[in-house]
């Protein structure tokens, strides 16, 4: 079973245990909207592929960003959508007279389940597709678009600054699945709570 | 909580069951007496006089009861190297084994192979001087039931063979009316399992071990207009090793897929061009359907299908190329080009546009089903059918011995190659 499988039930355990951990708490959160919006670096995870053969030099840590809307109702279960930017890896080749660069970034486009472990601790998981972008730069430039289905786990923790603001620390797994591109994510956001009943 | 633990072990268990299997296993070689100096390199003639339908006395437990034995051959620069292939139908089964002169004595080594799971093993065959191999030695090797026995042992993954095998010669290959046994892709599904991808060099070069006396590979043209093999319209890690592009193939000219992109197995993929000069120069393959995969002129393949034409001819080789059109857009651009009712083609649609270009082949889709009134008014215009893609067994035999078709495209020519060299 490969490791992408076995850190999936792991997190889907977690889950499941944890829920049932907020439940117990009763934590209730309002009906609200509330808006993330963020960035920090990405650890890229897994191998990165390379053409065979080619001696490359990789780049693994990246930046990365996030923009979450998310609906809080009077429930433990809030529901929401995420996008941002994810670059994945980058790779250069300098062998046998091939002088070439390629990147790999994607667009998440997720719907995102949230919910709340303690009053500050989230945990966030997230499906969807990955709108994934490569570009080549080998004799001329190449800017390809593809979709790869993948999921999100996000565990954050919030730092509240006045009633609407806040300041979230996350941590998170991008996974898209078909390409195989995983990268763990430590990024810092605005949370923003504009809506409120 | 239980019921929790419960779900999450079946999910688990699910996720691991969807892992595909993929390789093939090592099998054990090593024969001191086929490896030894003493055992030479045998001759063509009595590799093809083996040729033929064989009993299984002993072994039907892998092979069944019938195995058809037929000699193929791989060029290498200026080295050709001849196999022996047997199909079996048993869980769609083949045997690949090269062939040595000891002695008075032939010796076959090879390894088998199921395509319905991974299972493989080894072989050890000899046929002794009083076993037929004197008479295939001969000047002119005339074998009669019972005249050819192969006797050896196999085995199953890496253990040495120990299992007994008996095949005895029964009869001549059935060569009743000319057929094609057609490789999809080149070779098939068994490219998912085997160590060469489809639609690639290698896979080529394989096929007629595989029992395929013609391929079918799919074109498509780069950004520059380089015909290149591909199936798929983009670029995924079902086909290629994982590199990080994305999008479709023809963003790419081909100088940056020839540098940058590596099919699943580790080669490039090919220029049209270089897959024709591997058939013409380097296989025995005797047929070659281009599937356009694309829309636009088919002058870049018009032009490469006229100039193999003419070179297979010029190196003695009965070769057929034809055009496929699997699509209306693929139609229109073929009857865009000059003089399209004299080139050689092969129609998916209907009957009317068959007659409408002059293809030579109509091949219309297996799950319409055997339509042998169509197929003989195909055949009564002097035209030929065949059916694609036919992969069940059962509809393989069917199609095999009830129907009319010229030919069956399939991912396992081996069971094709079976069902119509068994016939009677």
């Amino acid at each position: 079973m490969s490791n992408n499988k076995v850190i999936f039930s792991l997190l889907f355990f977690l889950s499941l245990a944890t829920s049932s951990r907020g439940q117990d708490a009763n934590v209730k959160s309002g009906n609200k909207l509330t808006a993330y919006i963020g960035g920090g670096i990405s650890f890229y995870q897994g191998t990165p592929g390379t053409p065979s053969g080619l001696e490359a030099t990789v780049t693994r840590i990246k930046p990365a960003a996030t923009l979450r809307v998310m609906w809080k109702p009077d429930f433990l279960l809030r529901l929401g959508l995420e996008s941002g930017l994810v670059q994945f890896y980058s790779y250069k080749i300098d062998d046998n007279g091939i002088k070439s660069s390629t990147s790999v970034e994607a667009v998440p486009l997720l719907l995102v389940f949230s919910m709340p472990v303690t009053r500050k601790l989230n945990l966030y998981s997230g499906t969807g597709y990955y709108v994934m972008r490569s570009v080549l730069i080998y004799d001329g430039k190449v800017t390809t678009t593809g979709l790869s289905l993948g999921w999100m786990l996000a565990a954050a923790y919030d730092f509240p600054i006045s009633s609407t603001l806040g300041i979230n620390t996350e941590i998170k797994w991008h996974k898209a699945v078909p390409t195989r591109d995983g990268s763990l994510n430590a990024q810092v956001q605005l949370r923003w709570d504009f809506l409120r009943k | 909580m239980r019921t929790r633990i419960l779900w999450s072990a079946g999910l688990t268990f699910l996720l691991a069951a969807c892992q595909k299997e993929k390789g093939i296993i090592p099998v054990n070689d090593n024969w001191p007496l086929f490896d030894s100096p003493q055992a030479t390199a045998l001759a063509p003639k009595p590799l093809r006089a083996m040729e033929g339908v064989y009993q299984v006395e002993e072994g039907t437990d892998l092979f069944g009861g019938l195995v058809a034995v037929k000699t193929n051959y791989v060029v290498t620069g200026t080295d050709t190297t001849y196999h022996l292939s047997a199909f079996y139908e048993n869980d769609i089964g083949w045997l690949i084994m090269d062939g040595k002169r000891s002695g008075d004595s032939i010796l076959l080594k090879g390894s088998w192979r199921k395509m319905v799971n991974t299972e493989t093993g080894s072989v050890r065959l000899s046929i002794a001087a009083g076993n037929g191999a004197t008479q295939l030695f001969g000047p002119n090797p005339v074998i009669s039931p019972g005249g050819v026995v192969m006797l050896g042992q196999y085995g199953t993954g890496t253990e040495v063979p120990s299992k007994g095998i008996r095949f005895s010669y029964a009869r001549k290959l059935f060569n009743g009316h000319a057929f094609e046994i057609l490789a999809h892709r080149a070779g098939g599904r068994t490219s998912d399992l085997l160590q060469y991808s489809e639609n690639s060099i290698e896979m080529m070069r394989n096929a007629s071990s595989f029992g395929a006396t013609g391929i079918e590979i799919d074109v498509r043209l780069t950004r520059d207009g380089v015909p290149v093999l591909y199936h798929d319209n983009t670029l995924n890690l079902r086909l290629i090793q994982k590199n990080g592009l994305v999008g479709p193939i023809d963003a790419f000219t081909y100088q940056q897929l020839y540098s940058q992109v590596r099919l699943i197995d580790g080669q490039r993929i090919p220029m049209l061009r270089e897959a024709l000069n591997t058939v013409v120069y380097e296989t025995d393959l005797r047929f070659v359907w281009l599937d356009t995969k694309f829309e636009g002129s088919l002058e870049p393949i018009r032009a490469l299908q006229a100039e193999f034409l003419q070179r297979a001819a010029a190196a003695g080789r009965q070769l057929r190329i034809v055009i496929g059109l699997p699509t209306e857009e693929a139609l229109n651009s073929f009857k865009a080009l000059p003089g399209f009712q004299n080139i050689p083609s092969l129609c998916e649609l209907s009957l009317e546009d068959v007659d409408d270009i002059n293809a030579n082949i109509w091949a219309p889709r297996w799950t319409e089903g055997l339509q042998n009134e169509a197929v003989a008014g195909v055949k009564a215009s002097g035209r030929q059918a065949f059916v694609w893609t036919l992969d069940v067994p059962e509809y393989i035999a069917q199609f095999s011995n009830e129907g009319m078709f010229d030919g069956i495209l399939s991912n396992y020519p081996s069971l094709v190659a079976y069902n119509y060299y068994v016939k009677q």
